[in-house]
Order: structure tokens, then sequence, then C-alpha cells
């Protein structure tokens, strides 16, 4: 294995730990909440 | 400094008067003087001047005499010569061993290559030539290669503007040219050397990484092709093993339901549902707000989780809404009753879950009064729009997988990026047609 295959694996493993670490604290940087403090907000249809 | 070596003749350069040593006397025919350029025929007894040359030699990366072992001989570096296409320039040292014979050393933008003459023609197969099983394709012929500069000794009568047409056939590694002139032609498979090779060899300069904007040589194998191959299956098992912590923690658990009326067009409704247990750490929560029956209108929820010890507040928002229609095209209809919300890490403690909800009808006049038998606002030929929330423990992120996807796809996709930026570039010399994906995965092979 080369170094810079050792490396990406290496990089992976990270990714990997980073996605266990948010699922096992519930965490998303995407989640829902937070939304309703001065969110835009538009209604009614949109068919033309 | 190169070594001495007593089998080593030497004579005096008839011009400049320095001394010359002859390392390949008997095989020798045209000698060059490292000093002043000036050619001299070397069978003759007295050293005859071919041509005079006054201008200064060159300083080379290997100075003539310099002995270095590749591929487990040990080479003598005797003639140096510079040629150019009239495009590219580059550097031919003829390396000597007594037992082996002569090769190339061919120097170009930093990189070297080891040459051996064939003493048979290559087999013709197609538009390919095929030596010792291994296939070259066509690159670049009708170039007329020339010499420009010359120093040491070589056998046969070299001089400056010699010129040499030349043909030249690659893969990843290696080059196989075809150079002829009116009298004969000849035959050279040129290997690309390592940098570890050449430096250990003959302690030259590293040759340069590729950087886009550089031009490549012609059998240069894309140093970013054997990342490709080994990082993708990482890759495939970094992503399978995503999936399992997919599976792992994506679940929901222990779903509660609350439900409450809302009037179109009336006045918000704010409710509080709980108690809602959190038993450890911090968890996400999912909750899916549905509203059955809104229709042409649409209902603001928000939802906030109060810890009932700290009255810390988590929030979030849903719109569902629902419009339909018939137009020239037929019937329509958008919007969806149904939203998913996931509230991330809520620490564990006790909960409230405090509903605000006020429903809207597209196009009403907003007539609605109190309907004492109900005891709710009701809007005149509308009925309330029932909203009911299902709360769950846990939530599954898919952005968050999609992320770690992300992540780790970028560097296999950052190495394809630029393996394809190397082979447009290298290829960009060949003849013919421009680069397509059929070159860059010829790329890919090992050389």
């Amino acid at each position: 294995m080369s170094r810079g295959t050792f490396l990406y694996a290496l990089w992976c493993l990270g990714v990997l730990g980073l996605y266990l670490a948010a699922a096992s604290q519930g965490y998303s940087p995407f989640a829902d909440g937070g939304r309703t403090a001065g969110a835009a907000r538009a209604y009614g249809p949109t068919h033309k | 400094m190169p070594p001495e070596d007593s089998s080593v003749r030497t004579l005096s350069c008839p011009t400049c008067g320095g001394t010359i040593a002859m390392r390949a006397a008997g095989y020798t025919v045209t000698l060059a003087c490292e000093y002043c350029g000036t050619l001299i025929d070397a069978t003759n007894p007295d050293a005859r001047i071919i041509t005079r040359y006054h201008e200064m030699q060159a300083s080379l990366d290997i100075p003539l005499g310099t002995r270095g072992t590749l591929r487990g001989v040990e080479w003598e570096a005797i003639g140096w010569l510079q040629r150019t296409d009239g495009w590219a320039a580059w550097e031919e040292y003829l390396l000597f061993n007594p037992y082996a014979g002569y090769r190339w050393l061919i120097a170009q933008n930093g990189r070297w290559s080891l040459g051996t003459m064939l003493t048979a023609a290559p087999q013709r197969d197609g538009p390919d030539y095929i030596v010792a099983g291994r296939r070259f394709s066509p690159f670049y012929s009708g170039s007329t290669a020339r010499v420009t500069r010359v120093a040491g000794e070589f056998y046969w009568r070299v001089k400056v503007g010699e010129e040499v047409r030349a043909t030249d056939y690659v893969r990843p590694g290696f080059m196989l040219s075809l150079e002829q002139d009116d009298r004969e032609k000849s035959w050279t498979v040129s290997e690309l050397l390592t940098g570890r090779e050449i430096c250990a060899a003959f302690d030259v300069a590293s040759p340069p990484a590729w950087l886009p904007g550089m031009t490549p040589l012609a059998h240069q194998p894309s140093p970013f092709a054997r990342r490709l191959k080994e990082w993708w299956p990482v890759a495939a098992l970094s992503f399978m093993a995503l999936l399992v912590l997919l599976t792992l923690f994506g679940g929901t658990m222990q779903p509660q339901s609350f439900s409450l009326s809302v009037t179109p067009d009336g006045p918000s409704v704010s409710q509080t549902f709980g108690p809602i247990e959190l038993p450890f750490g911090r968890q996400a929560m999912t909750v899916q707000a549905m509203t059955p029956n809104v229709d042409q209108g649409w209902v603001d929820i928000d939802i906030s989780f109060v810890n009932r010890r700290t009255q810390d507040s988590y929030d979030a928002y849903a719109l569902n809404e629902h419009y339909s229609g018939q137009d020239s095209d037929g019937y329509w209809s958008e919007g969806s009753p149904l939203q998913t919300l996931k509230i991330a890490s809520l620490p564990a403690g006790t909960y409230d879950l405090v509903v605000d909800a006020r429903a809207h009808h597209w196009g009403s006049t907003g007539n609605w009064g109190w309907d004492a038998s109900s005891g709710t606002y009701k809007t005149e030929g509308l009925p309330p729009v029932e909203v009911i929330l299902t709360v769950a423990r846990g939530a599954r992120f898919a952005s968050n997988f999609w992320l770690a996807v992300l992540l780790i796809l970028s560097p296999p996709v950052l190495m394809l990026i630029l393996h394809i930026m190397f082979e447009n570039a290298r290829l960009a010399q060949k003849d013919g047609e421009p680069a397509d994906a059929d070159d860059w995965l010829q790329g890919m092979q090992a050389p």
C-alpha cells in the first residue's frame, strides 16, 4: 500500500468516525431545528 | 568527479589542447572535445579535426566519464548530444559498458528514460507495433530531430546539424522510436525511469511533479492512475461501512401522537403536549406533521420542544399545503399534507411539545365565527383542519450520509479530474483526434 493510499484510507476512517459521532449524538448540520426565527415563508400555489 | 580508469585512452584536443579521454576505444568513431566542442575523428591516428566549434561546453547534469549502475549494469556516460524537433529540446547521453554495449539515457523536462536500440525491426500489427509482447500505439510522426550540440565520443560520425526523421509509438512508461535517414533505420525502445532509479544511479535532480499547465512526456504514465486504481476499493469499502452505520443509527422509536384542530382563516391555536422523555445523552427527534384534510390552503405549524427543567426551547417549523385545480392541460395539484421535521441533538430531559398552528384558505373571505356547540371557531362552509403530530426519538439524517459520501468520494474524483487533465495535456501532442474517454481509460494501464 502506497503512502497516498494509506493517507486516503485514514481520511475515510476519519469521515466514518465523524459520521458515527454525529449519528450517536443525533447531530446534523442540516437539521430542521431553529428554522422559525426570521424564516421567509411563501404561501399559495405556484401553478401557472 | 569521474572515476579514474587505466583502460581509458587520452589524446589532446588539436584546437584547445585539452586532454580528452576516449572511454570506448576501438568502438568510438567521433570524439567531441568536452572543453571547446571541437569534433575529432577518433579513427585517425593524428586525431584530425572534423569541425571546430568555439562555443563553451554546456555544464552537463551527468559529467562525461561518470559511472552509475542502472538495472544491475554499471554504465559510463561517454557522449552527450542535444537535439530538437523544432517544438521540444532534449538531451541524450550515450552510456557504455564493455560487456553490455551501448544505451541511451534521454532527458527531457527533467525526466529520464533509458533507451535500448533494437537489433531487429519490431512486429507490426495494424497501426501498432509489438516489442517483447508490449503493444505500442502511434503517437507522432513526421518530425525531424536535429542535433544542436554535442560532446564526448560516439560510435558514428555525429555532427551538429545532423537530422533524422523520427516517428514515435508509445505505451504508458515506454516509447518506441524509429529514426531514419537516407541510409538507415534504427529502432529504439526507451523506458521511463523513476526518480529514485536515476537519482541513485547518477545523482541528478529528482524529476518535477506534474502540475496542471505542464506538458507531460508522450510516454509518461499518469501519476494519478495508480492512486485511482488503489483508492476505488477503499472508497467502496467505506461506502458499505456508511450504509451499515446508516442502518444501525437511523431508526426511530417510541412514537407518540398528538392532534389538534385549526379553523381555516381563524385565530392561531396554541397547545402543549407532553411529557416527552429523553432518557440519556443527546438524541435527535423526528416529528411528522400531517394535515389530512387541508385543501386549497395551508397550515403554519410551529413546534417547540421545551425542557421542563431548564426551559430551553428547540424550535422547528412545518408548512403543510395542498392546492389543486383544472386548466387546459387537465387536473393539477401541488403541495403535501405531510411534512417531516428532524430536530438535532436534544439533551436528555423531560420536554413539553408546544405547538402553534394557524390554517388559511387560498382565496377565502375569512368569514369565520365562534361555534358555541363545538366550542371552536369555524369558517363558513369550511371544515376545521386536523393537525396530527407524531413524535419519535431518533432520526435518519440522509444529509449526513450524503455529506459523508461526498467527503469520501472527493479525493478519488479529484484524482480522476487530474488524471483526465494529465491525459489531455499528454495527448494534445499526439497526431489525430483529440483525447476522449477511451484514451483516458488507456492511460490507466499499468506501465
